[in-house]
């Protein structure tokens, strides 16, 4: 199947190229099942969307034609007007930085258990179980969820046939508490594995989310104020996905809207950081075999001690500035454009224990989640928003919790202020997408060690 | 003529009897009657004795039906309406002279009856809406007596996969597999400008995309089993397997049963689109459109004094077609423009950006120039201004803020989520019917979905399910009257079905913008992200641009965040008499929060 594909594209691909100086072609499927379950009901829905993209690079800029679905002869006849397109196009010369590696290759994910092995009756059996063992008091719902992602992608230029089978399943738990007042709370779990194995799912862990989550029903809102503040991992990801991320791409910085492009080269904060984007972390949910553009992946630094080292970058926008291309030409579906994304972006883990770091902290708040975050590559602000926090008290968690609380600031300033950062590290549970300005969506995913920062503002 | 006197006393003797049992049936009697009184004056001279005898029995059953009439209905009125009635049909069975006998009585029978069933039930209506207490029964028309009514199909809705689904669903129903199911159609031409620094464009995309969606229920007693399936191929076999392989998931999600929407006549087809526009993408010229856009925005971009950093025009043409077991079959246009610029603006080695993106039907809806306009003098500010200082008094949010918190971009309102019937099954909503908002201060708000508003984002005669779609008041002067309720949810829950949300319809406040200011307060023009907790309305949002109002003078400040809760802030809250429409919201263009804060971490 792959191998009539591959070469049907690269026929197109063949017949762009003798009007244009660069062509390639991509097609994508993806498939989501869900099954979830709250007390008033169980849902079971798929989602499944697959098409082509074809698109010529005339020396200026790209032409793209996109088909749903697996319909050749609609995709002859999209190509054809395509080159009618191009045959008016004039001083047609290459410039894209492209990988001339050749590779002819089909990559499939490692997983314990197959999710498509598995009979239905058993993950409706799972999450029946599940929601069983969570819905107690004081839950006024729970929401338990069961997502299984599946992927296809096939992408062909004269260098390149690479095909590729992906899945990951996640397990979302969703616990909802009343005030007094009236309001109603919720906080969330997650778990991720690339195969049915998510269902095991760790007791401690469960139990220390829900005993949190029970707590949310009095918890108060945070003064606002400057603290110093403990980043779970979950955070420490979201900061470094919010801070770093969107401010490093390529095509962010080409249309002067990063003032990241200012400090490459430069000391941003102590040499204890390093920020990191990987998309070849296995076992995580941002994990790509190749990126839209054929790019095969490894690992980014985009501040190396300290220091900001590279952005991350399309084919487009990395010819225009001579950046080095990586792996991260990423497009939310097959009729979107191909932007420069993140994958897995995170903070590499440092020297310090996360339990001497709770200890040093006399007056302070530990922050245990977050729900999502906005950048501001401009200006370099950040805002992180819904974070559940905890007060620490003399080196001790107290147990007093904050709730929907926001963290935001100048971000060389944060990065400034990192005091210590953890030798622990944790990426693989948090699953996330992440969208160009709300839109584009992506699977990303974020994470990292424990870290410390003195004087963050939090409201 | 034996026969016929033998006739006409059979005729009265069972009128007599059909009397007894109704009274439509009486007229009937007496319409046979009149005909004997005709046929026996004219054969009197012939033969009077037998007319004679004839006109006695005859006056005979007239005095007795008339008797019995009087006293049962005791109303003259009606009883000479049924004589008149009786006087029409008898004429026209003399017309009818050559009809047998056999297939006239068929007739008047058939009427008869049909009448008895129409008077009947308006009695029954009667009588019930005398006691208040007890529901109107109306009238329940078969699908043999009343056609399915039927919409044309628009252009790319007719989609050969519509026809072989519908085909083999129908079959599976048969071979009772499932037991109901619906098709979503979602035909969408693309044609896309991506535009970099100097106005060059970057990237050209159109796209053909069909998306076909099946839901599929299958009964099980008083439960119905619920799935639903993306169907990709255009294989008929494939797709029957594909549905058979789902359906078997129906057992494992069970639900309390629900009706499907049903075919209803008077459906609204607003302007939910733009006719030339839609023109274009019909004749595949979709990227004509883009190109003007381009053509229009970089002609006023250009006379500005500030950087146009990028752009993006998206721009779709789309069919949405809903077809269901029950006969639904609805299809309407709709077309869609996105435009996002990024203006940037540099003062001695300070450059600021401000990004604005909107999304709306029709090109025509955007005021381009007073907007690019506003944007430089905005990006200017940016520029200009200083750190936020801590605030707490009033805080206006204008334009953008206002849709920031009535219609935010990915998601509803934390306000719009908790009127949703489905939050109300899950007991995690707060807002219920009949209760108030709280104790206002300031001025209580009215919310709707709007359904019909013209060349509005979500402007749709039936919602994805196929239900018909009405205006609907969520929050009439601070009371909640309403939820957004779907077939489903409202019979779970006994509520009037709404289908879903649609617009959001804010009511014009009672002040004027220009007094809504007044003199010290907070103006926020953008936030980075006004993101609130969609279950508690809690929200914290950092100020990407806000301006301090001292006494007419403006200061433009950033930074800080505008903390608070959405339900509790709108309990303070002003609204200005001047609207706005912007892609899927219509209400006022400015809010003024009383005792709002706007906290700057120390």
């Amino acid at each position: 199947m792959s191998k009539a594909r591959k070469d049907l594209l690269g026929r197109l691909v063949n017949k762009l190229e003798q009007h244009a100086p660069y062509a390639d072609a991509l097609y994508s499927e993806n498939t989501t099942r869900v099954i979830a379950k709250n007390t008033a009901e169980i849902e079971c829905s798929t989602d499944a969307d697959a098409g082509v993209k074809v698109r010529a690079y005339d020396g200026t800029q790209f032409h793209e034609v996109c088909v749903q679905g697996w319909q050749p002869q609609l995709m002859q006849a999209e190509v054809h007007s395509l080159i009618e397109r191009l045959k008016h196009v004039e001083g047609k010369t290459a410039t894209l930085k492209l990988s001339k590696e050749r590779a002819d290759k089909d990559f499939t994910v490692a997983y314990v258990t197959d999710p498509a092995t598995v009979p239905i009756q058993k993950k409706f059996s799972f999450i029946e179980a599940l929601h069983a063992k969570v819905q107690k008091k004081p839950f006024i719902n729970c929401i338990v969820s069961y997502r299984e992602e599946e992927e296809h992608r096939i992408f062909v230029n004269k260098y390149k046939r690479l095909a590729s089978t992906w899945t990951g399943c996640t397990v979302t738990i969703v616990p909802f508490v009343q005030t007094a007042s009236g309001e109603t709370r919720s906080d969330h779990f997650t778990n991720f594995r690339n195969g049915f194995e998510v269902t095991d799912i760790d007791e401690e862990d469960l139990k220390a989310f829900m005993d949190r989550a029970a707590k949310l029903k009095t918890a108060k809102k945070l003064p606002p104020g400057k603290y110093t503040a403990i980043l779970s991992p979950t955070v420490t990801g979201l900061l470094a996905h919010e801070s770093f991320g969107h401010g490093m791409e390529s095509d962010t910085i080409l249309h002067g809207r990063a003032k990241a492009a200012e400090y490459i080269g430069k000391k941003i904060s102590n040499v204890k950081v390093n920020i990191c984007e990987d998309a070849s972390l296995p076992s995580t949910h941002g994990f790509l075999f190749f990126d839209d553009e054929g790019m095969m992946p490894k690992r980014v630094f985009l501040v190396e001690r300290g220091t900001v080292k590279q952005p991350i970058s399309e084919a487009y926008s990395a010819s225009r500035k001579s950046f080095p291309r990586t792996a991260n030409g990423r497009a939310e579906a097959f009729d979107h454009k191909v932007y420069a994304r993140m994958t897995n972006t995170f903070f590499l883990s440092g020297k310090d224990d996360p339990v001497k770091m709770i200890k040093s902290v006399r007056n302070g708040i530990y922050i245990h989640t977050g729900s999502s975050g906005m950048e501001d590559p401009k200006g370099w602000g950040v805002q992180l928003a819904g974070l559940l926090c905890e007060r620490i008290k003399n080196g001790k968690l107290t147990g007093e919790l904050f709730y929907e609380a926001s963290m935001g600031g100048y971000l060389p300033d944060i990065l400034g202020n990192i005091k210590m950062v953890g030798k622990d590290f944790e990426i693989i549970k948090d699953v996330g997408f992440c969208g160009k300005e709300h839109k584009e969506w992506v699977r990303v995913s974020s994470g990292g060690p424990h870290v410390l920062i003195r004087e963050v503002e939090l409201s | 003529m034996k026969r016929k006197k033998k006739a006409v006393k059979k005729k009265a003797k069972k009128t007599k009897k059909n009397v007894k049992k109704t009274k439509v049936v009486k007229k009937r009697v007496r319409k046979a009657k009149k005909v004997v009184k005709k046929k026996a004056k004219k054969k009197v001279t012939a033969k009077k004795k037998v007319v004679r005898k004839t006109k006695k029995k005859a006056k005979k059953v007239v005095r007795k039906t008339k008797k019995k009439a009087v006293k049962k209905t005791a109303k003259r009125k009606a009883v000479r309406k049924v004589k008149k009635k009786a006087r029409k049909v008898v004429r026209k069975v003399k017309k009818h002279k050559k009809v047998t006998k056999k297939t006239k009585k068929k007739t008047v029978k058939k009427k008869a009856a049909k009448k008895s069933k129409k008077k009947n039930v308006v009695k029954k209506s009667k009588k019930s809406s005398q006691k208040p207490k007890k529901k109107v029964v109306k009238p329940q028309p078969t699908p043999a007596e009343k056609p399915k009514p039927k919409y044309p199909v628009v252009p790319l809705a007719d989609a050969d996969r519509v026809k072989m689904l519908s085909s083999v669903l129908k079959e599976l129903v048969r071979r009772k597999i499932i037991s109901d199911w619906r098709i979503n159609l979602i035909h969408k031409r693309s044609a896309e400008l991506y535009v970099g620094t100097a106005f060059a464009i970057e990237d050209t995309l159109t796209a053909i995309r069909e998306d076909v969606t099946v839901t599929l229920h299958k009964r099980f007693d008083d439960m119905i089993g619920e799935v639903q399936l993306p169907i990709l191929t255009e294989d008929r076999e494939q797709a029957k397997q594909q549905l058979i392989e789902a359906s078997s998931a129906c057992e494992h999600a069970k639900k309390q049963a629900y009706k499907l929407p049903q075919p209803q006549e008077g459906l609204l087809f607003m302007d939910g689109y733009d006719r030339d526009m839609m023109e274009s993408f019909l004749e595949g010229k979709g990227l004509t459109v883009a190109h003007g856009l381009y053509d229009r925005c970089t002609a006023i971009l250009k006379e500005l004094s500030v950087k146009t950093n990028c752009m993006e025009i998206l721009t779709s043409g789309l069919a949405h077609r809903v077809v269901n077991s029950e006969g639904v079959d609805v299809s309407w246009h709709k077309t869609v423009v996105h435009l996002k610029t990024v203006l940037s603006y540099e003062e001695e080695g300070n450059e600021q950006e401000y990004q604005w993106n909107t999304t709306v039907v029709s090109p025509d809806q955007l005021n381009l120039r007073a907007t690019f306009e506003q944007q430089e003098e905005i990006v200017k500010d940016a520029v200009r201004a200083t750190p936020c200082d801590e605030f707490e008094g009033d805080v206006l949010l204008a334009s953008g803020g206002v849709l920031d918190f009535f219609s935010p971009a990915e998601q509803h309102s934390p306000l719009i989520l908790h009127t949703f019937a489905k939050l109300k099954q899950m007991q995690i909503a707060r807002l219920h019917a009949g209760e108030s908002l709280g104790e206002f201060t300031g001025e209580p708000f009215s919310l709707s979905s709007n359904p019909h508003l013209p060349l509005g984002l979500l402007t749709a005669p039936v919602d994805e399910e196929g239900t018909p779609l009405k205006p609907v008041d969520l929050i009439k002067t601070g009371l909640v009257m309403n939820h957004i309720a779907p077939p489903r949810y409202a019979q779970y829950l006994n509520l009037p079905v709404t289908g879903q949300m649609a617009n959001v319809y804010v009511g014009a406040g009672a002040t004027r913008e220009e007094h809504l200011r007044g003199h010290n307060y907070v103006e926020i023009v953008s936030f980075s992200w006004f993101n609130p907790d969609p279950y508690s309305g809690d929200f914290a949002a950092e100020i990407r641009l806000g301006y301090k109002w001292e006494r007419g003078k403006k200061m433009p400040f950033k930074g800080g965040f505008f903390s608070g809760n959405v339900f509790t802030n709108l309990l303070n809250t002003r609204f200005s008499k001047e609207v706005m429409q912007s892609g899927r919201y219509y209400g006022p263009r400015a809010m003024l929060f009383k005792d709002a804060r706007v906290s700057k971490p120390k």
